[in-house]
């Protein structure tokens, strides 16, 4: 009985997604990982972290300067306190926008980020266009993401790297006086927390 | 409460809107394809229970990243799919990343995923085979052994 050898119902077979359960079942065999292991990671990932962890400790920060204080000093040992620890959190720096000053984050060399405060990175964060441009024309970047930078206010980018990774505190917009943090952390964006944004 | 609700409610106290930026909530799946996820998994997973350290993997992704620039695959798939084009190149740089490490700490030999995958390939033929033959009679034998 003869039968169809282009294998296009099997995803499987397609090479990178049988490379990876190859990889995977070497590992489990060996003893080294287990299936149900990687599904909690995929799922942590997926579900547990987000922007919404770094809107709260933003938030917090505009409505408590001592606590703004300690961050601003201390970023792992705070952020520590708060919960917020763990892989690709460690040696967390968070900077200050202020009306002098506008910070944005990028990683030259492949994808840093803050998992635990921002999740996994956006694709255009780990792009060749962004990874390039944000050094080389950090204005004109922010200028695609919409965000125009008076003349006067000095743009600063920060390199994250395997040992430092940065966290943008964006300038608490005017006229939330009577927002509570709770509120506040609901204004607080991913991108604004890269510095491709405003709040 | 969204960053729309905040600012409805601060426009029904006659304050003025805030310029929140388009998309606040800004969701974008973490992963385009389950095989994706899984390197990703794995790699976290190593690097925690401390098979190597997430610089020395870190090391190797980016330079498996400047190759996929290099070559032009990088544009290439960017260019074609935009945000997925851009998660595939970049876990294929995990996955070729993730082998070379493994290897280079001998914890996977060079070869044995070609030759799982071979195996696998083979295990997959051998089950549609018997699909097929058994649809046709009471020949087929059992499903797998050994």
């Amino acid at each position: 009985m003869s039968h169809d050898h282009s294998h296009d119902h099997d995803p499987l077979e397609k090479g990178t997604a049988l490379r990876v359960r190859a990889l995977e079942e070497l590992l489990v065999a060996k003893g080294l990982v287990t299936s149900e292991a990687l599904d909690t990671v995929i799922s942590h990932y997926e579900n547990n972290v987000g922007p919404r962890n770094g809107a709260s400790v933003v938030a917090k920060a505009w409505v408590d300067a001592d606590f703004k204080a300690r961050l601003l000093a201390d970023g792992p040992a705070t952020l520590e306190a708060l919960g917020f620890k763990g892989f690709q959190g460690e040696h967390m720096r968070v900077i200050e926008n202020t009306p002098d000053v506008h910070n944005m984050v990028v990683c030259t060399l492949c994808s840093c980020y803050p998992w635990p405060l921002l999740g996994l990175p956006p694709a255009w964060f780990k792009s060749m266009s962004y990874r390039a441009r944000a050094v080389s024309e950090p204005r004109a970047v922010l200028a695609d993401f919409g965000v125009a930078v008076p003349a006067d206010t000095s743009v600063r980018v920060w390199d994250s790297t395997a040992e430092v990774r940065y966290l943008v505190m964006p300038m608490r917009p005017a006229g939330t006086d009577v927002l509570n943090e709770a509120d506040l952390a609901a204004l607080v964006t991913r991108d604004g927390m890269i510095g491709t944004a405003l709040v | 409460m969204s960053a729309a609700d905040v600012v409805a409610r601060l426009e029904a106290a006659g304050l003025p809107g805030l310029p929140v930026m388009a998309g606040n909530d800004q969701h974008e799946p973490a992963f385009h394809a389950p095989w994706e996820a899984r390197i990703f998994a794995l790699v976290v997973t190593l690097v925690e229970a401390g098979h190597f350290p997430w610089g020395v993997f870190q090391n190797r992704l980016a330079t498996e990243l400047v190759a996929a620039e290099g070559s032009g695959r990088a544009a290439e798939e960017t260019d074609a799919a935009g945000a997925e084009g851009i998660n595939r190149y970049y876990y294929d740089c995990w996955l070729a990343a993730a082998e070379a490490t493994l290897s280079a700490e001998a914890i996977v030999a060079p070869g044995a995923v070609d030759n799982h995958m071979n195996d696998l390939r083979a295990h997959v033929e051998g089950v549609r085979n018997h699909q097929l033959s058994a649809g046709g009679g009471a020949t087929a034998g059992p499903l797998a052994q050994g």
